[in-house]
C-alpha cells in the first residue's frame, strides 16, 4: 500500500513540476522563410528549386488581382468606360458593388476597393521582408522597384497613402498625394541609380549606377527597362498627382527605352496576349510581364469572368464560366471596322461550339435559361429593353465580351497567358502624347514616327494628330491593360457620361475612397472628397 | 486485472477469517415504504463481507453477533443496524431527503442544498424520448437557458448548443463535456441509452473550476453503473420511421408551365424533385446491457447498435458502440477504482445536402433522365451525364437525383477512450484522486464524384472528369489530473477544501488528397487514386497534411466550501490555467469564483414552505482561440518564376493574444411548497477580450486580418423553471413543468468598425454577394437583421422601398450611412424560449407530451429571397411560391419582404408508454412498450422549412462549392439554402429487463 501511495505521489509531483511548459512548437506549419542553396547547374523545373528571396514578392504581383476577378483589374476596368458587369436578374447584383463601381457611386465600404488595398499592402510587406533578407544589390534594386510599383497602384487609386519601408511599424504617416508620388519616384530612381535631374536632362547609359540588369532577360523579373517603363508611366500621370505635369520626363524615359532598349514592336498584335505569349516571340515587345500559368502560376481567370456559361463548349473549357464582364458599346464602336485589334479584342455575334475548324466553328451555342426570344448565344448590342440595361435585368448575352487575352482549347480555369505590365508599344504612345502636349524628343521622334508601327500593325493609316485621337488610340491599343482609368482622368473625361453612368457622378473624383476598414484602424483619414 | 485479483484475494481472506472467529448466519429483509427493495447492499461494517438482497428484498449474510450491518441503496439514506445476536433483522430504508441529494459538480460532488450556483440535473426519466442519436437531444427544452437546435434534424450533423446565448465569440462555442468525471470527452462516444443523468452547470461560479473550457457551460454526463447483485440483462429496442414534415413551397409543373417558364419536356413530364430525393427513413436502435457485481465490485457492459437513415436518400449511419464501467474498492476500502472505456465505430453516409437545395429550384418540367426531355429544344447529350438530364450552362443548378446517384460521400469515425479514476482515502477527512484518461479519434472521409457527374465531377468537361477526395484526421487527447480533498466539521461548520493539478494535451494529424480525371466509372476510384490522369498532367492535385503542435492546457485549481449551521453555504474556487495557444506573456490566466447561499426557511420557518433558498454566485471562465499557431507568423510556400521557391505570409501573427474572459454573476431563488416547485435565475455576464479574426491595418501587418482580443459583450437574462404535481394519487399522476428563458446580448465594446455589417452574413451567389444583412454595432444587440423596407409596390420588376429618412429612397452605397434608407428588420435571437413538459400516468399507462417554442425571432428566408422573384434570366429555376409570392417582382433583392417572423410553438415529442404486467412471466423483471412521435405539429407563420432559430452561421456557398466549417455566433438569423428539411418520426420502443 505504501508503495502505491508513493508511486502515486511520485507521478503527481512529476506532473506538477515538469509539466508547466507551454511553448508552442508548430510542427505542421512553415514559420520562417525557406532557405535552399542555389542550384549550381542554374536551371530547374521543379523538384525544390533554389530559394529566391525575391520570389515571394513576385508571387504577390501575380496574386494581387492583376488579371483576376475582384482585384485591381476589375476596379480599373469596371470603373472606366471599357467594360461593365450588368446585373442579370438575380445574378451579379452582389450588393451593388459592380453597379456602384461602374456608376462611380462607390463608398468606403465597397468590398473590391478594400481587397485591392489589402492586396497591395500585403504585397508591400512581402517586398520589405525580402529586402531585409537579401543584400544582393541586384535583388535590392528589383525589390525597390516592386515596392514602388505596389505603392504607385495605391497612390493612383486612393491618393493619400502610407509609404511602408519597414514591416510591423505604425510610424509611417499618411502622405498627401504629391509626397506619395515623391516616395514612389524616389524608390524607382534609387533602384535605377539615376536622379530626376538625369531624367530631365535626357538619360544616357552612363547615368545608371545600380546593379539592375540591363539584359533583356525573361520579362518576369524587373530589369532596367522594366523599371524605366514603370517610371515613364508614373511620370505620365504625375501631373494628376502633383498638379505639375512631368510629360517631358515621361517622354525622356520612354524615348530612352525605345532608342536604347533591346526591344522591338512585335509583328502580330494577337500574339502579344495569346496563351503562348511566353514563347511566341512576344517578349520582344512585352518588357515586364506577370507569368501566369495554369499549373504553377494561378491568378488569371479572364475567361471565367467574361464568357457565358455555355461558352465552355466553344473552347472545351475545363470549367464553366460566370457570364460577367462585357465591353461597352461606345468603346466597342470606337474601333474602325478594319482595325485588326477589334476582331482580337472582342467576341461578338453568334457563338458556336468547338468545331472541325477550331473554336467557334461548330454548332450554335444554346442557353437553356435564355431571356430574349432565342436560346442561341449571340453577343450584340441590339437586345430590347430591359435587356440592354445595366440593371436589374441585363441580358444574359448582351454586349461584346473581352477576348483580348486569347483562349485555348481545353483551357483550365487558370489561364496560361502572361500579363504585360510594361509593353514597348505604350512607350511609343507616351512619346506621342508627350509631343502633343508640348514636350520635345531629343532623338527627333515625331508623333507619326512614334505611332506609325502601332497603326500599321492594326492595318490602319496615319492617325490624326490630336490629343482626342491619341486618347482613343490609347484606349484601342491598351484595352484591358489597366490604363483606361488613368487616361480618363488625365484627359479630363472621368466625369463624362457613358453607358449607364451619368455625367458628374458623385464619385467622379480623381481618387477612390480609402476603405472604411483602413479608416477604422486609426492610421488613415478619409480623402476629403468622401 | 491486478486490482481485481487483490480484491478477490482479500475478500476470500476476510471471509475465511470471519468464519474462523465467530461466524453466524443472519437472515433479513430490506424494505422501503413501497415494499421490498431488491438489489440493496448489505455489508458487515469494517469488513469486505457484503451481499445484495434478492428480488424479494431478502438476504443472508455471515456476521458476528457484535457486528454492525450497513444497508445501502441508491436514492435511500444508508442505515446501520447492529446484529446484536439476532438471527433475522428487518431494515426499512428511508428515501433520501431530496435536499441531501448528491449532485455531481466540478471535481467532486456536493449536496444539492449546498450548491450556490445554477446547476440543473436531468435524470433518465425526464429525458426526451424517441430515436435520439445525439445525447444533447435528450435535454432539448428541458433546461432553462440551454438552447439545442439541429435545424431540420440531419442525423449526421451535431446539434448547435448554446447555454445562455452567446458565451464566446471566436473560440469553442460548444459546452465542455465531462463524462463520469473525465473532462474533454466526446458526446459522440456516448450512446444516449447508456446515460443515467446529465447535469448542466449554467453559470460562471459553477464552471469556473473548469477554467478555459468552461466558458460555454459544462455538461456533466453520468453513465449508468452496475450494482451488486445478480447479473441483470436489459434490452432496449427502438424502431422508427421518419418522413419529410415540411419542405420549401415550390411550384408544381403545371403552375410553372402556366407562368410560361421553359418547358423542358413539352408537357410530358412533371417531376416532384423533393420527392425524388427524399424517402421514408427507417431507423432501428438496439441496446443490450449486462450489469451486476459482487461485494465491492460492480460492472456494467453495454452494446449499442444503430442503423439510422435520414430522409435524404442514402444519408444516415451505422454505428456500433460499447461501453464498460467497472468499479471496485480495495485496500480496506481505502482505494476506490473506477474504470470506464468506450468504443464507437460509425460508418457514415453523408449523402449530399445539396440535393435538397437543388430539388427546391430544379425545373419541375424537367425529367430525371435525359431521354425523357424535349429532344428538339433541349438536346441534352444522352450519355454524357450518365443518362441523367442536366441543364448545362445554367449557373448553380444540378440534377438532384444525379447528385445522389452518381457520387458518393461517406466516412468512418472510430473513437476509443478510457478513463481511470483512483480515489484513495487516507483518513475519513482526506482523500486523493488521480484521473488518467485518453481519447483517440480517427475520422476518414471519402468523396467520389463520378466521371459523368456535372456536380463536382466535371461531367461536362472534355478534359478532366471525375474527382476523388480523401481526408483523414487522427486526434488524440490525453488527460492527467490529481486532486486532493479535505473535509471536516468544526462545531456547526462543515469545511471542504480541495486542491489539484490538471494536464491536458491534444495532438492531431490530418491529411487531404484531392485529384481527378478518371477513365470511367467501372470502379470507385477513391480506392484507386493511382489511375488519376491528374498524376500525369499535374497542377490539379491538391494535397495537404497538417500536424498540430502539442496543444496543452495546464492548470492548478482549488476549491473551498463552507457550510454554517447546515443553512448558510459558501463556495469559492480558483483556477490558474495556461495554454500553448496564447502569446508569450499572456499564457496564464486566473479564474476565480465565489458563491453564497442560504436556506432562508430554516430561519423564517414559513408554514407550507418546504424550501426557500437564495443563492448568489460570481465566477470567471476563459476561452481559448479556436486554433493553434495564431501567435506566430505562419507562411505558405509558393512557386516563384523559373522554378524557384519562396514563401508568403499566410496570416498575420498576434504575439500578444490573451485569454478571452467571461465573468458572470448569477442570483438564484429556489422555492418549494407542497406540489409546487420553482427555480428562478437572473444573471449578467460580460465576455471581455473576446477573440475574433478581425480586420487590421494591412499596411502595418502585411495582411488584413489577424486574431485579436476585440471587445466586450454583455448578456443579461432570466430563467424560470416551474414544476407542479397537478394530480398525485395511486391511480393517476399528472405532473407538468415549464421552463422559460430570455436573454439579451449587447455588444459593449468593439475594436473594429463601430457599426458595420458582418462579413459572414453575406447572402451569396447568384447576385447577392456583398449583400450583408446582420448588424454588428457597438451599444446594440447582437443579431439584428438590417436592410431596406419593402413598400409593397413594384416598379419595372423591382421592389420599391420605403423612404425612411425623407429626401428620396437611397438604398445604394453605404447601407449604414445616415441617409441610407435601411433599418433593423428583425432579430435573429428569440425574445424568449419555452419548454413545457407534461407527464401523465394512470395504472400501467403513461403519457409524456413535450411542447417547445421560441418567440420574437425572425429569419432571413433565403430560399424565398433568391428564388421567389420571377427572374427572367433565371427562367430555368423553379420558383418558390409562398403566400408572399408576387409575379411583379422580377429580380432578386434583399429586403424586409424576405425577413419573416419565426415564432413557433411545437408539440415536439409525444410518448405513450405501457408497462406489461410481468408478475406471471417467469424470468422477466420488466417489459415496457412505448410509441413515440417527434415533431407532431408546429404552429408558426414562417413559410420556410423550420422556424427554429438559427443561432450561428456557416456562410454561403454556391455552384457546388464546399461549405466552410466556421460557425459565426455574431451572425444569427439566416435560414440558409443548404439547411436540411424537417422530418417527422414515429418510433416503437421495447424495453425488456431480465
Amino acid at each position: 500500500m505504501k508503495h502505491l501511495i508513493k508511486s502515486t505521489f511520485f507521478a503527481a509531483s512529476l506532473l506538477v513540476f515538469s509539466c508547466t511548459d507551454l511553448e508552442e512548437e508548430l510542427i505542421g506549419d512553415v514559420t520562417a522563410d525557406v532557405s535552399l542553396p542555389a542550384l549550381t547547374s542554374g536551371g530547374s523545373g521543379g523538384g525544390g528549386g533554389s530559394s529566391d528571396p525575391t520570389a515571394g514578392a513576385y508571387t504577390k504581383l501575380r496574386e494581387s488581382g492583376s488579371a483576376g476577378h475582384g482585384g485591381i483589374f476589375s476596379v480599373n476596368g469596371v470603373s472606366s468606360d471599357e467594360m461593365a458587369i450588368a446585373q442579370k436578374g438575380g445574378d451579379w447584383y452582389d450588393g451593388g458593388i459592380w453597379l456602384d463601381m461602374h456608376r462611380h457611386t462607390y463608398t468606403a465600404g465597397n468590398g473590391p476597393l478594400k481587397d485591392v488595398w489589402n492586396n497591395q499592402y500585403g504585397a508591400i510587406a512581402e517586398v520589405n521582408r525580402a529586402l531585409s533578407a537579401t543584400n544582393a544589390p541586384g535583388a535590392q534594386a528589383e525589390l525597390k522597384t516592386l515596392r514602388a510599383f505596389f505603392h504607385w497602384r495605391l497612390l493612383d487609386l486612393y491618393g493619400r497613402i502610407r509609404y511602408i519601408k519597414e514591416n510591423n511599424a505604425a510610424s509611417a504617416s499618411q502622405l498627401d498625394r504629391a509626397a506619395g508620388f515623391a516616395e514612389v519616384e524616389g524608390d524607382l530612381l534609387a533602384a535605377l541609380g539615376i536622379t530626376r535631374a538625369d531624367v530631365a536632362a535626357g538619360l544616357s547609359d552612363g547615368d545608371f549606377s545600380s546593379d539592375l540588369s540591363d539584359a533583356q532577360g525573361d520579362s518576369y523579373r524587373v530589369n532596367r527597362w522594366g523599371a524605366l517603363g514603370i517610371l515613364a508611366k508614373v511620370y505620365l500621370n504625375a501631373g494628376v498627382y502633383t498638379g505639375t505635369p512631368f510629360y517631358q520626363h515621361a517622354l525622356n524615359v520612354a524615348e530612352y527605352i525605345v532608342v536604347n532598349g533591346p526591344y522591338q514592336i512585335h509583328s502580330n498584335y494577337a500574339e502579344l496576349f495569346a496563351p503562348d505569349n511566353d514563347s511566341n516571340g512576344s517578349r520582344a515587345e512585352n518588357i515586364f510581364t506577370i507569368p501566369y500559368d495554369e499549373t504553377t502560376g494561378p491568378g488569371m481567370n479572364l475567361a471565367q469572368m467574361t464568357l457565358t456559361y455555355t461558352s465552355q463548349q466553344t473552347w472545351d473549357l475545363e470549367a464553366q464560366p460566370w457570364n460577367g464582364y462585357a465591353a461597352l458599346q461606345e468603346f466597342y464602336d470606337s474601333y474602325d471596322a478594319n482595325d485588326a485589334r477589334k476582331a482580337n479584342n472582342f467576341l461578338y455575334g453568334v457563338q458556336r461550339k468547338w468545331g472541325e475548324n477550331g473554336a467557334n466553328t461548330g454548332d450554335e451555342l444554346l442557353d437553356f435559361s435564355f431571356d430574349d426570344d432565342s436560346p442561341v448565344v449571340d453577343y450584340n448590342y441590339n437586345k430590347p429593353a430591359p435587356l440592354n440595361g445595366l440593371e436589374p435585368n441585363g441580358g444574359r448575352d448582351y454586349g461584346a465580351r473581352l477576348g483580348k487575352f486569347g483562349f485555348k482549347r481545353f483551357q483550365r480555369p487558370e489561364m496560361d497567358n502572361d500579363y504585360p505590365l510594361v509593353r514597348l508599344t505604350e512607350m511609343h504612345l507616351i512619346i506621342a502624347e508627350g509631343i502633343l502636349r508640348g514636350a520635345t524628343s531629343s532623338a527627333g521622334l515625331t508623333v507619326a514616327a512614334a505611332m506609325g508601327p502601332i497603326r500599321s500593325r492594326a492595318g490602319l493609316g496615319a492617325m490624326t494628330e490630336t490629343l482626342d485621337e491619341l486618347f482613343d488610340e490609347r484606349g484601342r491599343e491598351m484595352f484591358m491593360e489597366q490604363t483606361r482609368r488613368q487616361d480618363l482622368i488625365r484627359f479630363n473625361k472621368w466625369s463624362d457620361a457613358w453607358w449607364e453612368k451619368a455625367a458628374n457622378a458623385s464619385g467622379d473624383h480623381p481618387v477612390m475612397p480609402i476603405p472604411q476598414a483602413a479608416i477604422d484602424t486609426g492610421n488613415f483619414t478619409q480623402n476629403s472628397q468622401y | 486485472m491486478k486490482n481485481n485479483l487483490i480484491q478477490s484475494f482479500l475478500t476470500v481472506l476476510f471471509t475465511v477469517f470471519s468464519f474462523g472467529m465467530y461466524a453466524q448466519s443472519v437472515n433479513g429483509t430490506v424494505t422501503s415504504a413501497d415494499g421490498p427493495l431488491p438489489g440493496a447492499t448489505v455489508q458487515v461494517k469494517g469488513t469486505n463481507v457484503g451481499v445484495t438482497t434478492d428480488f424479494d428484498g431478502n438476504f443472508t449474510i455471515e456476521a458476528g453477533a457484535d457486528d454492525v450491518l450497513v444497508v445501502s441503496f441508491v436514492g435511500f439514506a444508508t442505515q446501520e443496524v447492529a446484529v446484536d445476536g439476532q438471527d433475522s433483522v428487518t431494515v426499512t430504508l428511508e428515501a433520501d431527503n431530496e435536499l441531501d441529494e448528491i449532485v455531481v459538480t466540478g471535481y467532486g460532488t456536493q449536496k444539492e442544498k449546498e450548491i450556490t450556483s445554477a446547476v440543473v440535473s436531468v435524470g433518465v426519466e425526464d429525458f426526451n424520448k424517441g430515436p435520439i442519436n445525439d445525447p444533447t437531444q435528450l435535454l432539448q427544452g428541458k433546461v432553462a437557458g440551454l438552447s439545442i437546435y439541429n435545424k431540420g434534424g440531419n442525423p449526421n450533423d451535431d446539434a448547435v448548443i448554446r447555454l445562455r446565448g452567446l458565451s464566446t465569440v471566436g473560440a469553442n462555442v460548444q459546452p465542455l463535456v465531462v463524462i463520469d468525471g473525465i473532462i474533454g470527452g466526446s458526446l459522440n462516444n456516448v450512446d444516449p441509452n447508456d446515460i443515467a443523468e446529465i447535469n448542466v452547470l449554467k453559470d460562471g461560479s459553477a464552471s469556473a473550476i473548469y477554467g478555459s473550457r468552461g466558458s460555454s457551460g459544462v455538461i456533466l454526463v453520468t453513465t449508468k453503473k452496475g450494482s451488486s447483485g445478480d447479473v441483470k440483462v436489459s434490452y432496449n429496442g427502438q424502431f422508427s420511421t421518419s418522413s419529410i414534415a415540411n419542405a420549401v413551397d415550390v411550384m408544381t409543373a403545371s403552375e410553372f408551365r402556366a407562368l410560361g417558364r421553359p418547358d423542358v419536356s413539352a408537357g410530358a413530364v412533371s417531376t416532384d424533385w423533393i420527392e425524388e430525393v427524399t424517402r421514408a427513413a427507417n431507423t432501428s436502435i438496439h441496446n443490450v446491457s449486462l450489469s451486476g457485481g459482487q461485494g465491492n465490485t460492480q460492472y456494467r457492459i453495454s452494446a449499442n447498435l444503430r442503423d439510422v437513415e435520414g430522409i435524404l436518400d442514402y444519408s444516415g449511419f451505422d454505428q456500433f458502440n460499447t461501453r464498460l464501467n467497472f468499479s471496485t474498492r480495495t485496500l480496506n476500502d481505502k482505494l476506490k477504482i473506477n474504470f470506464t472505456a468506450s468504443y464507437t465505430d460509425r460508418d457514415i453516409n453523408y449523402s449530399f445536402n445539396e440535393a435538397l437545395r437543388y430539388a427546391v429550384i430544379y425545373n419541375p418540367t424537367a425529367p430525371v433522365m435525359a431521354a425523357d426531355s424535349d429532344r428538339t429544344n433541349y438536346p441534352v447529350p444522352l450519355q454524357q451525364y450518365g443518362g441523367y438530364f442536366e441543364a448545362f450552362g445554367v449557373f448553380d443548378l444540378f440534377n438532384p437525383r444525379a447528385i445522389l446517384d452518381l457520387n458518393s460521400n461517406t466516412g468512418r469515425r472510430i473513437q476509443f477512450n478510457y478513463g481511470a479514476n483512483l480515489n484513495y482515502k487516507f483518513t475519513d477527512n482526506i482523500n486523493v484522486n488521480l484521473n488518467i484518461a485518453e481519447q483517440s479519434t480517427k475520422l476518414t472521409n471519402k468523396e467520389y464524384y463520378g466521371v459523368n457527374s456535372l456536380f463536382r465531377g466535371g461531367g461536362e468537361s472534355p478534359t478532366r472528369r471525375g474527382l476523388a477526395k480523401l481526408y483523414t484526421q487522427e486526434n488524440d487527447f490525453r488527460l492527467a489530473e490529481v486532486y486532493g480533498a479535505y473535509k471536516n466539521r468544526f462545531g456547526t461548520t462543515d469545511v471542504n477544501f480541495s486542491l489539484g493539478y490538471s494536464y491536458q494535451q491534444t495532438n492531431s494529424f490530418d491529411y487531404f488528397l484531392e485529384l481527378g480525371d478518371f477513365p470511367d466509372n467501372s470502379i470507385d476510384y477513391i480506392n484507386a487514386i493511382e489511375v488519376s490522369q491528374d498524376l500525369q498532367t499535374a497542377g490539379q492535385i491538391q494535397a495537404n497534411s497538417n500536424a498540430s503542435p502539442d496543444d496543452k492546457i495546464i492548470a492548478f485549481f482549488s476549491r473551498l466550501s463552507l457550510t454554517f449551521d447546515d443553512a448558510i453555504f459558501f463556495n469559492a474556487s480558483l483556477r490558474q490555467e495556461g495554454s500553448t495557444r496564447l502569446g508569450e506573456n499572456n499564457k496564464w490566466g486566473l479564474f476565480p469564483s465565489v458563491g453564497l447561499g442560504a436556506d432562508l426557511n430554516k430561519y423564517l420557518e414559513l408554514s407550507n414552505v418546504d424550501l426557500l433558498k437564495v443563492r448568489v454566485g460570481y465566477g470567471v471562465t476563459g476561452a481559448l482561440p479556436g486554433q493553434n499557431g495564431l501567435t506566430q507568423e505562419v507562411r505558405t510556400i509558393t512557386n516563384g518564376a523559373g522554378g524557384s521557391v519562396a514563401s508568403t505570409l499566410q496570416y498575420a501573427a498576434n504575439p500578444d493574444l490573451k485569454w478571452e474572459e467571461k465573468a458572470e454573476t448569477n442570483l438564484g431563488i429556489e422555492f418549494k411548497s407542497g406540489r409546487l416547485g420553482a427555480v428562478l435565475d437572473i444573471y449578467s455576464r460580460d465576455i471581455s477580450d473576446f477573440i475574433i479574426n478581425r480586420e487590421v491595418d494591412a499596411s502595418v501587418y502585411g495582411f488584413d486580418r489577424r486574431f485579436e482580443n476585440a471587445g466586450k459583450i454583455n448578456t443579461k437574462g432570466v430563467e424560470l423553471a416551474l414544476n407542479y404535481d397537478v394530480v398525485s394519487s395511486d391511480k393517476l399522476t399528472y405532473n407538468t413543468g415549464v421552463v422559460f428563458s430570455t436573454y439579451k446580448s449587447i455588444l459593449e465594446e468593439y475594436v473594429g468598425e463601430e457599426r458595420g455589417l458582418a462579413d459572414n452574413s453575406n447572402l451569396g451567389a447568384p447576385g447577392q454577394n456583398d449583400t450583408k444583412v446582420i448588424l454588428v454595432a457597438v451599444g446594440e444587440e447582437i443579431g439584428q437583421i438590417w436592410g431596406p423596407v419593402y413598400a409593397g409596390t413594384t416598379n419595372g420588376g423591382s421592389q420599391e422601398f420605403v423612404d425612411l429618412n425623407g429626401g428620396g429612397v437611397n438604398i445604394d452605397g453605404d447601407p449604414l450611412a445616415d441617409d441610407s434608407d435601411m433599418q433593423v428588420l428583425g432579430k435573429g435571437i428569440p425574445d424568449f424560449e419555452l419548454g413545457w413538459t407534461n407527464q401523465l400516468s394512470f395504472g400501467r399507462w403513461n403519457v409524456n407530451a413535450f411542447f417547445r417554442g421560441a418567440f420574437g425571432h425572425s429569419l432571413v428566408n433565403t430560399n424565398r429571397n433568391f428564388y421567389e422573384p420571377r427572374v427572367g434570366s433565371q427562367g430555368f429555376y423553379n420558383l418558390v411560391n409562398t403566400e408572399y409570392a408576387d409575379d411583379a417582382i422580377t429580380n432578386a433583392r434583399f429586403s424586409s419582404l424576405y425577413v419573416e417572423k419565426a415564432d413557433f410553438f411545437r408539440l415536439d415529442n409525444l410518448t405513450i408508454g405501457y408497462d406489461v404486467d410481468t408478475s406471471n412471466l417467469k424470468g422477466f423483471d420488466a417489459i415496457g412498450l412505448s410509441l413515440n412521435m417527434q415533431n407532431v405539429f408546429t404552429i408558426t407563420d414562417y413559410t420556410g422549412v423550420d422556424p427554429d432559430p438559427s443561432l450561428s452561421d456557416r456562410g454561403s456557398v454556391d455552384n457546388g462549392g464546399v461549405l466552410g466549417q466556421f460557425n459565426d455566433p455574431l451572425v444569427p438569423g439566416i435560414d440558409r439554402r443548404y439547411n436540411y428539411f424537417n422530418q417527422r418520426s414515429f418510433t416503437l420502443g421495447l424495453n425488456v429487463k431480465f
